[in-house]
């Protein structure tokens, strides 16, 4: 090519990558200015502080630095773009998530996590509640991983928790484990889990109920006699938020025999409610919420009886999908969520246990319970 | 700041550039000055003053070395310009490596410095040694104009990893750099293609290579410890040409030609040719300064050879201040000597895959030495490479991981190879018609979508590191 051509060639590369750059550059200027007039505290307000310590030490440059990347203009659509391109490159896990078959999301998680320490630790706090409420049932709920192992990505590596149960069973005694694997994974074939979220649905739980019934030696009740209610269509759980594609939402289905009784549901001592789910939840951020209205310290579950049994749950999140199945056998349910509970958490099963034949009910994810499961 | 950060993309760069092209003449110098040390001094708040010492006092030395008409005065400035060089080098890098192996030989309690070593310090040490040298030797005049040594000691394209530019390369360009569009443009190219290959390929590769080593080794069975080596080998290539890519595209938008640092070193078919063309600039350091003032290949074959050890063991411990690094150079030597000695004419009889496969392994022994800083450790994961540790040949989990980075690994092979570059160059010399279009459309193309990938990856930023901040 000649000298004029190869020239105006070269111009039209440099135009046009510069072109790329500056763009970004002013339209993250200006959107910075944009959103500090806006919010008033935006990302002006929140740039680091210049100190002199600060500037030697070189921790300015390094907030400087965060502050511009996880501010960036439309941050959210690169990152998308970046998840699209993972796709492409057949990546079949983005942020640990995996992209399973059948629209399934599963969290990774690998037998390495867990240390036989960090096992050990935690059933021993286990044995102590035992120890203190001979009457403790432990309900460790394998993870969808575990549990619908068909729906990973060819070969990809899971956290088979069967022997974990088994080490729970000869720690703590068989009769103090609920095991629920063989019940879930005999109906892996139905929607057990959810799409988005890494937890268990409501039929999930229904199963869990009825090898819990048969521990306490209760009849367990036929909730599935009704059609469940779908509450919502477009349910988006936790690991969506991780993977950022633009996935459909999924149903939440409620089973309406579970409010045939009446109960008042008193949540942390000042929220009274007469049913176990919150329909305002279905219109926020997160849907989950609708069961048990989200994450509370303490529910206290109450209902007109002649029996005086008591239950006292202690739980993760996936247990606010069971406690609706559970309630109707008891007279009172106190439910504990350990991740926000702060306090001794004897002295309150003390104080709650007035007959003194109060039931004790754990439930728990294995891979929250060996990560988090502690009574203090 | 690194190059693959959106502050030196989206801040830095842009306001450098403009205040430089806006620059007249001589000012564009002090610009890139200015931009330089306010570059590093972001870094290295600190250690910018050390910079300028060094900096500072190699023009004095050039300056006076010059001057002196005395051989034997020369030659003491030149002894006080290298051993000054070489204390602030040996202090800043290698003291606490120096203090705890006497400590750990002797039983020794001497207190470590814990200091951290400045970035770019084994390149720019060696940039002005060069240049004291050549004055010495009267390869070069000594630079008269401060300004014009300082921007050649601190400029920031080349700073934290490269290419090691000799000062009589850099010497006409500090002065006079004519402003040319299809050098920029060339510049530009070059920059896009650095970042693409640091950011799409090194940073995913290194994922790989964290995942493996993040595994107890005694558990990982051959394939997967084969995978993390060929990601730990392509990694720290792409990651360094990658580096040296953008370097020499951000020089040539300055006006100066960097030399190259590497040369698809992966189809090396011995290992001589494999350091041929792995960090050329250091090599080629190396043998000027070193190789060469010893007596090279000229003093007979035992000289040879203990020359060729104490130039890779220099090597080894340039690259970091570690016993696994030295012990890196010395299996380097070792097989140089070996291939001096006999091998290569055995190698030349040999197909040059064979050849290649060859050198590909010893590499690859290397690459787990090197970054594997506790030699132990090094030895855990090279016995599961070779199944020693009892764990399988395969497992589940080998088969995930060769699905999951199997696209990544075949982009990166064919990468790391000069196909694209001979395809790239047999379109653009295409007589025809259909062959320079296409050429130029894909030209138009490739190069935005590499830099907006690169710029999603960089946003997402959910691994950045940077590799040899040791160095």
């Amino acid at each position: 090519m000649d000298i004029y051509g190869e020239k105006k060639n070269a111009v039209r590369t440099v135009t046009f990558l510069c072109t790329i750059m500056l763009v970004l550059t002013i339209a993250d200027l200006f959107y910075r200015v944009v959103d500090f007039r806006e919010e008033g505290k935006g990302s002006f307000m929140t740039a680091p502080k210049m100190t002199e310590e600060s500037l030697i030490s070189g921790s300015f440059m390094k907030d400087c630095e965060e502050n511009v990347t996880n501010r960036f203009v439309n941050r959210e659509n690169w990152i998308t773009l970046k998840t699209y391109m993972d796709v492409a490159m057949l990546k079949k896990e983005i942020n640990g998530v995996y992209l399973g078959k059948d629209r399934y999301l599963l969290e990774k998680h690998t037998r390495a996590e867990f240390s036989s320490e960090k096992v050990e630790k935690t059933l021993e706090s286990m044995q102590q509640l035992i120890k203190e409420y001979p009457d403790t049932r432990f309900m460790p709920i394998p993870t969808k991983d575990c549990v619908l192992s068909e729906k990973l990505p060819a070969f990809a590596p899971y956290f088979d928790q069967r022997l974990l149960i088994e080490q729970m069973k000869n720690v703590l005694g068989n009769e103090h484990v609920i095991d629920v694997y063989p019940v879930l994974k005999a109906h892996e074939q139905e929607k057990i889990y959810f799409y988005t979220d890494s937890r268990w649905t409501g039929l999930g739980a229904y199963y869990g109920y009825t090898e819990f019934a048969k521990a306490y030696k209760l009849p367990a009740f036929n909730y599935l006699k009704q059609e469940p209610l779908k509450v919502t269509e477009e349910f988006k759980g936790n690991l969506y938020s991780e993977v950022n594609l633009p996935l459909k939402g999924e149903d939440i289905l409620m089973f309406p025999r579970t409010l045939e009784k009446k109960y008042t549901i008193t949540y942390d001592g000042n929220k009274t409610s007469h049913s176990f789910y919150a329909p305002d939840c279905l219109t926020g951020e997160n849907k989950y919420d609708y069961f048990m209205d989200g994450t509370h310290a303490l529910t206290i579950i109450e209902r007109e009886s002649f029996s005086q049994e008591e239950l006292f749950v202690i739980k993760n999140s996936y247990g606010n999908c069971l406690i609706p199945f559970l309630a109707r056998h008891y007279k009172r349910v106190y439910v504990v969520d350990l991740s926000c509970f702060d306090g001794s958490l004897i002295n309150l099963m003390k104080e709650c246990d007035t007959t003194g034949q109060m039931d004790v009910l754990v439930v728990y994810d294995c891979v929250d319970f060996v990560e988090h499961f502690s009574i203090r | 700041m690194v190059f693959s950060s959106t502050l030196f993309l989206f801040r830095f760069l842009p306001i450098f550039f403009i205040f430089y092209f806006m620059a007249p003449g001589r000012m564009k110098n002090v610009i890139l000055l200015l931009g330089s040390l306010f570059f590093y001094a972001w870094g290295e708040p600190v250690y910018v003053l050390l910079i300028l010492f060094t900096t500072l006092s190699d023009y004095w030395y050039g300056r006076v070395i010059e001057s002196n008409k005395r051989k034997g005065a020369k030659t003491f400035f030149l002894v006080n310009s290298i051993l000054i060089n070489l204390l602030v080098l040996g202090f800043f890098k290698y003291a606490d490596f120096l203090t705890e192996s006497c400590n750990r030989l002797l039983g020794t309690t001497f207190p470590l410095w814990e200091l951290p070593v400045p970035i770019g310090i084994s390149f720019y040490t060696l940039q002005c040694m060069s240049y004291v040298i050549d004055c010495y030797r009267g390869k070069v005049k000594a630079q008269r104009n401060f300004l014009d040594f300082a921007v050649y000691v601190t400029m920031f394209p080349q700073l934290l990893l490269g290419p090691i530019v000799k000062y009589s390369l850099a010497e006409k360009q500090l002065c006079r750099r004519e402003p040319d569009i299809i050098r920029i443009s060339y510049g530009c190219k070059r920059f896009v293609t650095g970042l693409a290959k640091k950011v799409l390929l090194a940073n995913q590769l290194g994922m790989l290579w964290m995942e493996v080593t993040g595994n107890d080794f005694a558990e990982l069975p051959v394939m997967i410890a084969w995978l993390g080596v060929a990601a730990l080998g392509l990694q720290i290539y792409f990651e360094f040409s990658g580096f040296a890519d953008m370097a020499i595209g951000l020089g040539a938008c300055l006006g100066f030609d960097f030399p190259e640092n590497f040369n698809y070193p992966y189809i090396s078919a011995s290992v001589t040719e494999f350091w041929c063309r792995w960090n050329m600039t250091l090599t080629g350091w190396l043998r000027e300064y070193v190789y060469i003032p010893m007596g090279g290949n000229r003093k007979g074959l035992f000289c040879q050879i203990i020359n060729i050890l104490v130039v890779w063991l220099l090597a080894g411990i340039w690259h970091g201040a570690g016993w696994n690094y030295l012990l890196w150079g010395i299996w380097f030597a070792f097989w140089l000597i070996l291939e001096k000695l006999f091998l290569k004419n055995l190698l030349k009889k040999l197909p040059g895959q064979l050849g290649n496969m060859y050198t590909l392994f010893i590499v690859a022994i290397g690459w787990v030495v090197f970054a594997i800083p506790q030699i132990s450790e090094g030895i855990r994961y090279l016995s599961a490479m070779f199944g020693l540790n009892g764990a399988g040949l395969y497992s589940r989990e080998s088969f995930y991981f060769g699905l999951k980075y199997m696209v990544l690994f075949i982009i990166s092979f064919i990468a790391a190879t000069p196909l694209f570059h001979r395809i790239a160059e047999c379109m653009s010399h295409s007589v025809t018609g259909y062959g320079i279009a296409t050429y130029r459309v894909l030209e138009k193309l490739i190069l935005p979508i590499l830099l907006i990938a690169s710029i999603a990856h960089i946003v997402d930023g959910s691994y950045n590191p940077f590799l040899y901040f040791q160095l």
